[in-house]
C-alpha cells in the first residue's frame, strides 16, 4: 500500500519501457512502489513513494513450449490468462495463491504466494526457473533459464522470489508447468475436534494418501463457503488417473465420511479474505498443528475478534483472517505470535509500526543495499520503521 | 601470518594430526572427481566438531587467509580445489544431530555421507530424495554446496527443494541461520541463495533437510532402441504426455556395452544403440496405467523390447548398471571427462545428433549416460591425457558441445556446479549485469573474497573488484 497523497503511476508495456522508466526514476532519485494488477489491495507494508510502477500492462506470454512443460510470461500476465493458455494443452502452473485470478504472476512470485496446492507442488521457489528483474542500480538481470535443472551461477532467482519488490521489479518469469490431472476431485470430510487432527495426519500417512491439497477449514470458513453444517471441515483434493482417484477415494472413505464438493470451493477459499483488514500466514511444525490451531482459536475468541482460519494439514501453515479485531486489536496480533514464523499479508496501516521489517536487519539489510543502495524500491515508510 | 604460524594456530584447535602441511600429504587433495584439474593447497585442516570448525573459520578470518571448504571431494567441476590456499575438510563432521520422523526432517552435520542419511531415514520408512551417483561417498554439505541432483530428482526435485534450513558460518566468522525447519521464514530466501553457492558464501555448520516417505510401489522399465534418436524422441513424448516418472535415464549403446563388460553388468541388451531406464512410483492404484502408457510410448517410438521389473532385486540390478556406469568407463582409457549440461526436453533429439557429429568431427567417441527426463546431459569421453593431441581434441569437442547446448536454449550445468571447469562459459550464458549482480550477492556473504575465490563467477565480471583498492585483491 502507498500513503503518499500524489503518486504518479507509470505503466510500462514492455520490458524495455520498464527498464527505461526505472532508470529515469533512479536518476531522479524518485522512490518507487512496485505494483501488479492491484488486486491484492492493502497487502504489504506502507511504502513511501513518489511513483508507482504498475506492471499490469506488461502482460503476455513470451514463450510457451508445451512439450517442455515450461512457460515464459511477462510479469503482468494474470493468473487467469496463464490458466487459460496452459489448460488448452492439459497443463497448469500448480500455484493457487490467495487472491483474485486477475492477480499477476509477477506479484505471485515477488510475494512468494502459494495456496493449498503447495502440498503437492511446492511454493514459488520450487517452480520458478528463471526471471528478469531490474535492480536499484537500473541494471537488468536475467538469472536462471528455461530448463528444469540449472545450477549455473549464484541463485538470484530464489533471491528475487519473495523479495516483495525490495530488490527491484520482476519483469518476466519462466515457470515449470505440471500436467493437469485427468480427474480432479474435491471432497469434504468433517474434521471433528481439532485435537483429533493429529490422528488424521497419521492416518493419511499410514494409508499412503497422496493428495493435491488437504486444507483444514474452521466452521466460520465452512459457513462462508457453504459447506455442510458449518462445522470444522477438511477439504481434500485428489488428482490423477481414474484408478488412482477411485482408489484414493476408497481409502479416504475408511477414514471418515467424505462428500463430494464443488471444485470451485478452492477459488472461493482463495478470495475469502478480500475485505479483511488483517491477514497473517503462520508457519510451524506439522506435528504441532492441532495445538497451534487450538491456541490461536482460543486466543482470538478471548479477544472477541471476528475471524476465520484455514490450515494446510501437510505443511503446517495456518492462515489467519481477521475481519474485526474487536476492541483490543493489538492483542489479536499478540495472540498469533505463537506461530514459529509470521508472514504478514495485510494489516491496518497504523499497526505496521510495531511490525519488524524482515528486509531491514543483518544479512537481509546488507543484501538489500547491495541491490538497491538508495532503497528506491518499495521503501517502507520511515514513520513505520 | 606465515604458513607455519597459521598451522600452529590451527593445530591448537584441531590437534597436530588434523593439520596437513607436507606436500606429500597434500597431494591427496590436489584434485576432486574431475581429474583434469590439479591444484595443491598450502595447508589442509580437518575440524572434528562444530566448535572446532567455528574456531578454524574464525582463525582464518583473523589471519585474513583464503580457504576452500571440501566435503568428500567427489565434485565434478574442480570446485573443491585450493590453489595455494587453505583447504577446510569437513568429512569428520559426520553426526546426524536429529532425525524427526514425525515432521520428516533431519538435521545433519555437513560431513554426513548421503547414503548414511538414507540408511538412518530408512528405519522410519523415509528417504532423502537427492541421489547423486556418488551418493555412497558424497556428503550432505557438499550436496548443499553444489545443489546436487541425481536420477530421482526428476519427480522429487534437487537439493534446493529438500533443504529447509542451514546454520552457516560466514567467512568472517559470523553465524547465521538461513531458512527454517518448519515452513516459511519471512524475508529473503537466503537459504535459496546459499544452496548451490559452491562454498563461496560460507560453510554450513549443519543442514536440515526434508525426508520423504518411501513410495509404496515402484515399477522399473527398461526399454531398448536401435537408435539414440528414437530413445530421445520417446523421452520427449513421455514428458510431453505429462507423465512424471520418478526417474527417466538414458544410456547409449557404447555405454551399455561398457557396463555389460564390467563387474556392474546389469543384463542390458548389448546389441542396442540406447536404453531408457524408467522408474514409476506411487500408490498402487493407477500405477499400472502409467506403466502401460510409458511402455506404449516407448514402443510407438521404436523400442524393440520393454522389460518391466517388479521385484526389488531386479530393479536394484538394473539401477546398479546405471549408477556404476561411470566407474565402468574407467576400463576404456586412463582419463575420463564427464560434462554436465541441460537442454529443453524437446531439444534432446536434435542436440544428441549434434553431439554425435561434434564427436565424429574430432575423432572421439562421446558416450551419453544421462538424466533424460530433465534434459540433463552428461556427454563423456575416455581418453589419454598424456596424448596431447587427443587431449586437445577432447577440449575442443567439449567446448563445442557446451556451445551447442547453450544455443539450444540450455545451460552449462544442471547439477555439477560451475567451479573451475565451467567458469569460462559463464559469460556465454549470462550478460555482464547479471554476472555483476551475482558478484554483489557474493560480496554480501564474503566481502573479503576469501571463500573459494576464483570459482563460479569470473573475476572480471565483478565491478566492485575492479573498483576496490589494490590491497583488497591481494
Amino acid at each position: 500500500m502507498t500513503t503518499a497523497a500524489t503518486v504518479q503511476t507509470l505503466t510500462p508495456r514492455s520490458g524495455h519501457e520498464a527498464l527505461t522508466m526505472m532508470r529515469d526514476l533512479i536518476a531522479a532519485a524518485a522512490p518507487v512502489r512496485i505494483a501488479g494488477a492491484g488486486t491484492w489491495r492493502g497487502a504489504g507494508a506502507p511504502v513511501a513513494a513518489s511513483h508507482t510502477l504498475s506492471l499490469r500492462e506488461l502482460s503476455g506470454i513470451v514463450e510457451y513450449v508445451p512439450g517442455d512443460l515450461t512457460l515464459t510470461a511477462l510479469a503482468g500476465t494474470s493468473l487467469a490468462e496463464l490458466a487459460h493458455a496452459t489448460a488448452a494443452h492439459g497443463q497448469w502452473i500448480g500455484l493457487d495463491p490467495a487472491g483474485d485470478r486477475h492477480g499477476t504472476i509477477g506479484a505471485t512470485i515477488a510475494t512468494a504466494s502459494s495456496g493449498p496446492l503447495a502440498r503437492a507442488f511446492g511454493t514459488p521457489r520450487d517452480l520458478v526457473l528463471g526471471l528478469d528483474a531490474i535492480t536499484g542500480y537500473g541494471d537488468l538481470v536475467r538469472p536462471g533459464g528455461r530448463v528444469v535443472k540449472n545450477v549455473a551461477g549464484f541463485d538470484l532467482v530464489r533471491l528475487y522470489t519473495g523479495a516483495w519488490g525490495t530488490l527491484g521489479p520482476i519483469t518476466q518469469v519462466t515457470l515449470r508447468l505440471r500436467a493437469l490431472p485427468v480427474h480432479d476431485v474435491t471432497l469434504a470430510m468433517p474434521a471433528g475436534q481439532v485435537a483429533q487432527l493429529g490422528t488424521l495426519i497419521q492416518q493419511l500417512r499410514a494409508n499412503s494418501i497422496a493428495l493435491l491439497a488437504c486444507e483444514w477449514i474452521d466452521g466460520a470458513t465452512a459457513r462462508q463457503l457453504r459447506i455442510g453444517q458449518g462445522d470444522d471441515t477438511i477439504l481434500l483434493r485428489i488428482g490423477g488417473n481414474d484408478p488412482f482417484v477411485r482408489g484414493q477415494q476408497l481409502a479416504l472413505s475408511a477414514l471418515g465420511s467424505c462428500t463430494p464438493c464443488d471444485p470451485a470451493v478452492w477459488g472461493a477459499l482463495a478470495t475469502l479474505d478480500e475485505q479483511a483488514p488483517i491477514v497473517l500466514r503462520l508457519s510451524g511444525a506439522v506435528s504441532d498443528l492441532p495445538a497451534r490451531l487450538a491456541r490461536i482459536r482460543q486466543a482470538l475468541a478471548r479477544e472477541q475478534a471476528s475471524f476465520s482460519l484455514h490450515a494446510s494439514v501437510g505443511r503446517g501453515t495456518i492462515r489467519v483472517i481477521v475481519s474485526d479485531p474487536g476492541a483490543n486489536g493489538r492483542a489479536v496480533l499478540q495472540a498469533t505470535v505463537i506461530g514459529e514464523h509470521r508472514n504478514v499479508e495485510r494489516l491496518p496501516q497504523a499497526w505496521w509500526t510495531a511490525e519488524p521489517d524482515p528486509f531491514g536487519d543483518g544479512l537481509a539489510a546488507r543484501i538489500r543495499r547491495a541491490f538497491d543502495p538508495q532503497l528506491f524500491c518499495n521503501r517502507r515508510e520511515a514513520a513505520h520503521g | 601470518m606465515s604458513a607455519d604460524s597459521l598451522g600452529t594456530t590451527l593445530a591448537q584447535i584441531v590437534g597436530d594430526r588434523r593439520v596437513l602441511q607436507r606436500p606429500s600429504a597434500l597431494v591427496a587433495y590436489e584434485s576432486d572427481g574431475l581429474p583434469g584439474y590439479r591444484q595443491t593447497p598450502s595447508l589442509a585442516v580437518f575440524p572434528g566438531t562444530r566448535d572446532e570448525l567455528i574456531a578454524v573459520v574464525r582463525a582464518l578470518a583473523s589471519a585474513g587467509v583464503p580457504f576452500v571448504p571440501r566435503g568428500a571431494g567427489t565434485g565434478l567441476s574442480g570446485g573443491a580445489l585450493a590453489d595455494g590456499t587453505v583447504l577446510v575438510g569437513l568429512n569428520r563432521l559426520t553426526r546426524i544431530v536429529d532425525l524427526d520422523p514425525v515432521n520428516r526432517v533431519a538435521r545433519v552435520e555437513p560431513g554426513v555421507v548421503n547414503t548414511t542419511l538414507q540408511k538412518a531415514a530408512a528405519v522410519h520408512g523415509l528417504h532423502y530424495a537427492p541421489d547423486p551417483s556418488s551418493q555412497s561417498a558424497c556428503t550432505i554439505g557438499g550436496n548443499v554446496a553444489e545443489n546436487a541432483g541425481g536420477p530421482h530428482c526428476l519427480k522429487y526435485g534437487v537439493t534446493l527443494n529438500h533443504t529447509v534450513a542451514c546454520t552457516v558460518i560466514l567467512p568472517d566468522g559470523e553465524i547465521v541461520t538461513l531458512g527454517s525447519p518448519h515452513g516459511e521464514a519471512p524475508g529473503y530466501d537466503l537459504l535459496g541463495a546459499f544452496v548451490g553457492s559452491e562454498g563461496c558464501f560460507g560453510i554450513a555448520l549443519d543442514c536440515t533437510v526434508r525426508l520423504l516417505p518411501n513410495p509404496p510401489m515402484v515399477r522399473t522399465l527398461l526399454a531398448d532402441f536401435m537408435s539414440l534418436h528414437e530413445a530421445a524422441l520417446a523421452t520427449s513424448a513421455i514428458i510431453a504426455r505429462g507423465i512424471l516418472p520418478a526417474a527417466l535415464e538414458m544410456m547409449d549403446g557404447a555405454a551399455v556395452r561398457l557396463v555389460e563388460a564390467s563387474v556392474y553388468a546389469a543384463g542390458y541388451p548389448t546389441d542396442c544403440e540406447a536404453v531408457l531406464l524408467v522408474d514409476l512410483d506411487g500408490v498402487a492404484d493407477g500405477l499400472d496405467e502409467d506403466v502401460a502408457q510409458v511402455e506404449a510410448l516407448c514402443r510407438a517410438h521404436g523400442a524393440r523390447h520393454v522389460r518391466i521389473a517388479v521385484e526389488a532385486a531386479e530393479r536394484t540390478l538394473l539401477w546398479q548398471g546405471r549408477k556404476k556406469a561411470f566407474g565402468a568407463m574407467g576400463r576404456a582409457a586412463p582419463h575420463l571427462v564427464l560434462q554436465d549440461a541441460v537442454v529443453p526436453r524437446t531439444q534432446l533429439p536434435v542436440v544428441l545428433q549434434q553431439i554425435a557429429a561434434i564427436g565424429a568431427r574430432h575423432r572421439l567417441a562421446v558416450w551419453n549416460i544421462f538424466h533424460a527426463g530433465d534434459g540433463n546431459l552428461h556427454p563423456s569421453v575416455s581418453y589419454d591425457a598424456a596424448d596431447t593431441d587427443e587431449a586437445h581434441r577432447v577440449h575442443l569437442c567439449m567446448t563445442e558441445i557446451m556451445q551447442a547446448c547453450i544455443a539450444a536454449g540450455g545451460t552449462i550445468t544442471g547439477e555439477h556446479g560451475v567451479g573451475l571447469d565451467k567458469i569460462d562459459y559463464m559469460p556465454s550464458l549470462f550478460d555482464g549485469d547479471t554476472l555483476a549482480a551475482m558478484c554483489r550477492l557474493r560480496d554480501v556473504f564474503d566481502p573479503g573474497h576469501r571463500a573459494n575465490r576464483g570459482k563460479v563467477v569470473p573475476v572480471h565480471s565483478c565491478r566492485e573488484w575492479h573498483q576496490a583498492p589494490a590491497g583488497r585483491q591481494a
